[in-house]
């Protein structure tokens, strides 16, 4: 069986993204499962090739899905240091075992070896010197913190 | 005599493009349903007779 690296794909670090969260919105649950909205607070963003700040205003629309997969859908805004508009928005699912989930509602740090937290990042930005970010796929690998969350993304390249 | 030069598989894909996706996946089959819960990155190659996907799961 061919593997990506069988056709020479390979990836490099992006940025990390740490995403300060304000307090949860519980929608409840709707047609499509249990929906919440995270609104972000704030945060930073760091990487050999861009660095600065996550704007507040933007948010996570959670879905609970009834298999007990947590969807995300973030939209935020990235303002970097020499002040460019970066939007970025990702798709990501987060599961793990019952005590772990449980963990996560009583604001604990759990290990994120225990649980998958993957996302495939997007970012739109008319800034020439961040141009690059508009013509790459990404992957990231999710932390959840008390505080919001830590997203470690690489560039597949 | 006569040489041609034929690109190994995936040359292209590599060299003069870049074609990569972001699969999901959705299963109500049981031995399948690891894949509802999955992220994966692809690598699009195309082909004359429509592209290849070669398909990672992210770990």
């Amino acid at each position: 069986m061919r593997t990506l690296e069988d056709e020479g794909i390979t990836s490099r670090p992006l940025m990390t993204v740490r995403i300060i969260a304000a307090p949860l919105q519980k929608f409840g649950a709707v047609p499509y499962g249990v929906r919440s909205f995270v609104p972000v607070a704030g945060g930073d963003f760091e990487g050999p090739r861009l660095r600065g700040r996550v704007l507040p205003g933007g948010g996570d629309w959670l879905l609970l899905r009834s298999d007990g997969v947590l969807e995300l859908d973030l939209r935020i805004t990235l303002e970097t240091d020499d002040h460019a508009l970066i939007y970025m928005t990702f798709q990501g699912l987060r599961h793990g075992p019952p005590d772990v989930i449980t963990a996560f509602s009583r604001g604990e740090v759990v290990d994120p070896a225990r649980y998958y937290f993957r996302t495939v990042p997007r970012f739109e930005t008319s800034a020439e010197a961040y141009a690059f970010l508009n013509r790459i796929v990404s992957i990231g690998v999710g932390e959840t913190r008390p505080d919001g969350a830590v997203h470690r993304i690489d560039e597949i390249l | 005599m006569t040489c041609t030069l034929r690109p190994r598989p995936g040359w292209q894909n590599r060299v003069n493009y870049y074609f990569r996706t972001a699969p999901r996946f959705e299963t109500s089959a049981p031995p399948y349903a690891f894949l509802n819960r999955l992220i994966a990155i692809a690598s699009g190659d195309r082909r004359p007779t429509g592209p290849i996907y070669t398909i990672n799961e992210i770990l």
